[in-house]
């Protein structure tokens, strides 16, 4: 009887091997994506702790710079034009390492910059202290991002 | 992302300092009080201002110790009118900023350069 069930077992399994080997590679492949989206995800969230940092200082600089800036708007001009473009050129390397409505914030401060730095003149002054607001309010939202992702499993 | 106070926090020191750059602001500085002189955090001065009937002190606090270098911090208080309650803003970006226009402003730094440069 028991070498009947065996029998029995093994016959079955090779009249389903095939059917066997395609549900395992269904298997593979689904945890393939799990694997591949998991470490994209473990790559992100690593280029943010090692990099944003970094770019908040930088953003921190072109914040105070700016405000001096205005302080003599019309004999700096030059200066606060080159600054912003530094500062653009900061947030589009940034972009590509944030995900959701604060990848959307940077875009829209880059768009805004960019908007406005090709049209500078001695009565954009309101429109910089605009971008300044902005600024601020980009690098608040990185700071309470980076406080977030320490608590992150 | 933020909450709407800490974006209200954000604009209402971007203003203050626009404000400030504009002179419509106008900054003085006093000693502080002896809460700030006498016991840790310390200041070593107090800018003031009168906006719209409410009192804004700012200053730069630091922890007083002989074995560890504490970095300030900047902070804004608003009083009422006579002074006697205080309440200080949430840290937000941009006070440093806001300490750095008051400072130009009290120090009078672009009338400093017009004198010097005056100068033969």
């Amino acid at each position: 009887m028991f070498k009947n069930g065996i029998v029995e077992l093994t016959t079955w399994f090779f009249e389903h091997l095939s059917d066997l080997g395609s549900i395992a590679s269904i298997l593979g492949f689904v945890i393939t994506v799990f694997v591949f989206f998991k470490i994209r995800r473990l790559y992100a969230r690593l280029l943010f702790i090692a990099r944003v940092p970094e770019h908040i200082k930088q953003l921190q600089a072109y914040r105070s710079r700016i405000t001096k800036q205005l302080q003599n708007f019309d004999e700096s001009l030059e200066e606060t034009r080159i600054e912003l473009a530094e500062c653009e050129a900061t947030l589009k390397s940034l972009k590509y390492k944030l995900r959701g409505d604060m990848r959307k914030s940077v875009v829209e401060l880059t768009k805004l910059i960019a908007n406005q730095r090709y049209s500078l003149t001695r009565h954009s002054k309101h429109e910089v202290h605009k971008i300044y607001a902005e600024l601020a309010m980009v690098i608040q939202s990185l700071r309470e991002l980076q406080k977030d992702e320490r608590w992150r499993d | 992302m933020l909450s709407e106070h800490q974006k209200k926090w954000i604009q209402a020191i971007a203003n203050l300092i626009r404000l400030t750059q504009e002179k419509e602001l106008k900054w003085k500085a006093k000693p502080p009080p002896l809460r700030l002189t006498e016991d840790n955090p310390r200041a070593d001065i107090m800018y003031v201002t009168d906006f719209e009937g409410q009192k804004l002190y700012l200053y730069e606090r630091y922890f007083f110790d002989h074995d560890f270098f504490h970095s300030p911090e900047t902070v804004l208080e608003l009083s009422n009118s006579d002074g006697h309650a205080a309440w200080a803003s949430p840290k937000i970006e941009g006070l440093d900023d806001l300490l750095e226009a008051v400072k130009y402003q009290v120090i009078d730094v672009n009338d400093f350069l017009e004198k010097i440069l005056k100068k033969k």
